[in-house]
């Protein structure tokens, strides 16, 4: 499977790498630049550290956005596929539910249980 | 990728009047699919027409107690729909199964229903290709076929349709909305998809100058007790091995009402009929269960590495009724 990258779209996740640039002119892109840098730090990025949310790093600037856009969906109240009561108006999000809405971003050095850490302590 | 034009139609008229006037252009919704096929010059467009801004993005409540969604609707929106999580929730499972939260954001409803199969062959420019190439012959028979179908099959081409979301529509008896400049058509879901017979190329009933405008749900009081199950190869983000959407109604232990419908059996999302007629007004047990789809899979022809799928397809449809019926009785 080709590698693909996660962005923001006006604060939506999408697959960068399967989208035309042109149908994109008029939202708002942030990258993991956009997110924080080494000296200002997002609270997200400072939890992946403090977790050891990564290995080699190479997955993380994707995994960081990834889970800024599922957070933002949680908080909507967007149901995932391990959704036991899909009626439900407020969902815990549990770690089969982080693990199942990160699913799209693979990790090669499988620093899974670090992620689903940083991800809990970067949404309090 | 071959060089191509692009324009971004602001309104229904203007993009059928487009693709009208231009014999060898495509839609582009999401692009997760035909962007992926452009880079591999399976698709190779003249014209790319944005529909991306088309006002096709409501979900609606119909008078006769439908829903009418918008063919631009992505599939995490239709997903999340109140309507649609509380009324059919085998649609809301069958979308968030699908693909992953990045992707469930760009994909559109339209493009889901027009997405091409996975085929390794049909990818592999270097491989003989019914649907690729006609005429060329079929790689995938002899072949790696973990992934191919068992229903609806035929010499040209063994290929199954990877939506998880049709699988639904096809259980809810959807209809397709599409509008070009001869005006606008309705096309039931299970005549929107074709079995391959010797022109496996030709996938749909769709004209390549119809935009598909919407898909209209009916009114189905018995699709508020349903499920989608899917069985695959991980846990999460993967194309189904086998997956069934179905829904129960049991009244006084007798199945009073039922929806059945396979995904990653056929070219076609696969509405189990056969086993509808059986279960209808019989008794609710597993014995029923197994019979009605034993008699579905029957006709069901393996190749030598998708021969478990007959029996898998066959434990999914009684695992999935058997919960809707325990779930049912607790209720
Ligand atoms: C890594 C990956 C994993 C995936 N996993 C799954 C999965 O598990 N289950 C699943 O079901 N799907 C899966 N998908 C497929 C995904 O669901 C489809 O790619 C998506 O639904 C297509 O929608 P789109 O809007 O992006 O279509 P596009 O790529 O924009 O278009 C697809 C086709 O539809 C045509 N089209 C689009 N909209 C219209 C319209 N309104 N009228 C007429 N023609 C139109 C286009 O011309 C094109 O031919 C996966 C995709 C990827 C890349
Ligand atoms: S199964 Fe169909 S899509 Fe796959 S190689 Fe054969 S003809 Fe092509
Ligand atoms: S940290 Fe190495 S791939 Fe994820």
């Amino acid at each position: 499977m080709r590698r693909l990258h996660t962005v923001l779209a006006d604060g939506e996740r999408i697959n960068s790498c399967l989208a035309l640039a042109v149908q994109y002119a008029d939202r708002e892109i942030t990258t993991i630049e956009g997110v924080g840098d080494a000296d200002r730090m997002h609270p997200l990025q400072a939890a992946f550290v403090r977790n050891d949310g990564f290995q080699c790093g190479y997955c993380t600037s994707g995994q960081i956005c990834s889970a800024l856009g599922m957070l933002a969906e949680h908080d909507a109240g967007a149901p995932s596929a391990v959704t036991e009561h899909l009626a439900a108006t407020s969902i815990e999000l549990s770690d089969a539910e982080i693990r199942e809405r990160m699913s799209g971003n693979l990790c090669r050095c499988g620093a899974y249980n670090g992620i689903v850490e940083a991800i809990k302590e970067g949404a309090r | 990728m071959k060089a191509f034009s692009y324009l971004s139609a602001p309104d229904v008229a203007t993009a059928v009047r487009a693709i009208a006037d231009r014999p060898n252009a495509k839609f582009i919704g999401g692009g997760t699919n035909l962007v992926d096929l452009m880079r591999e010059e399976i698709e190779r467009p003249d014209t790319v027409i944005d529909i991306t801004r088309l006002p096709l993005t409501e979900v609606e409540e119909l008078p006769g107690g439908g829903v009418r969604i918008g063919a631009l609707v992505r599939n995490s929106h239709l997903a999340a729909n109140r309507l649609i999580r509380t009324r059919y929730p085998m649609l809301s499972q069958a979308l968030l199964s699908g693909a992953s939260g990045q992707l469930r954001n760009m994909a559109t409803v339209g493009g889901n229903l027009l997405q091409r199969t996975r085929c390794l062959y049909f990818y592999d420019d270097a491989a003989a290709c019914n649907k690729r190439e006609p005429g060329s012959g079929c790689e995938a028979v002899g072949g790696f076929t973990r992934s191919h179908a068992v229903l609806g099959t035929s010499a040209a081409c063994i290929a199954t349709h990877p939506s998880d979301m049709c699988v639904a529509l096809a259980a809810l008896d959807a209809t397709v909305v599409a509008e070009s400049v001869r005006g606008e058509r309705r096309i039931p879901i299970s005549e929107f998809h074709l079995l391959p017979g010797e022109r496996p190329d030709i996938e749909t009933t769709l004209t390549a100058d119809e935009l598909i405008t919407a898909v209209e749900l009916p009114d189905v009081p018995v699709a508020a007790t349903s499920r989608y199950r899917k069985v695959r190869d991980r846990a999460s983000y993967a194309f189904a091995l086998v997956s069934v959407a179905a829904a129960l109604e049991v009244t006084g232990g007798t199945v009073s009402a039922v929806r059945l419908a396979m995904g990653g059996v056929a070219a076609k999302p696969w509405r189990a009929r056969e086993a509808e007629r059986l279960l209808l007004g019989g008794p609710a047990d597993v014995e029923s269960f197994r019979r009605a789809a034993a008699t579905e899979l029957a006709p069901a022809v393996a190749q030598p590495g998708n021969a478990f799928k007959i029996e898998l397809a066959q434990r999914v449809i009684v695992a999935t009724l058997a919960q809707l019926l325990a779930e049912g009785s607790a209720a």
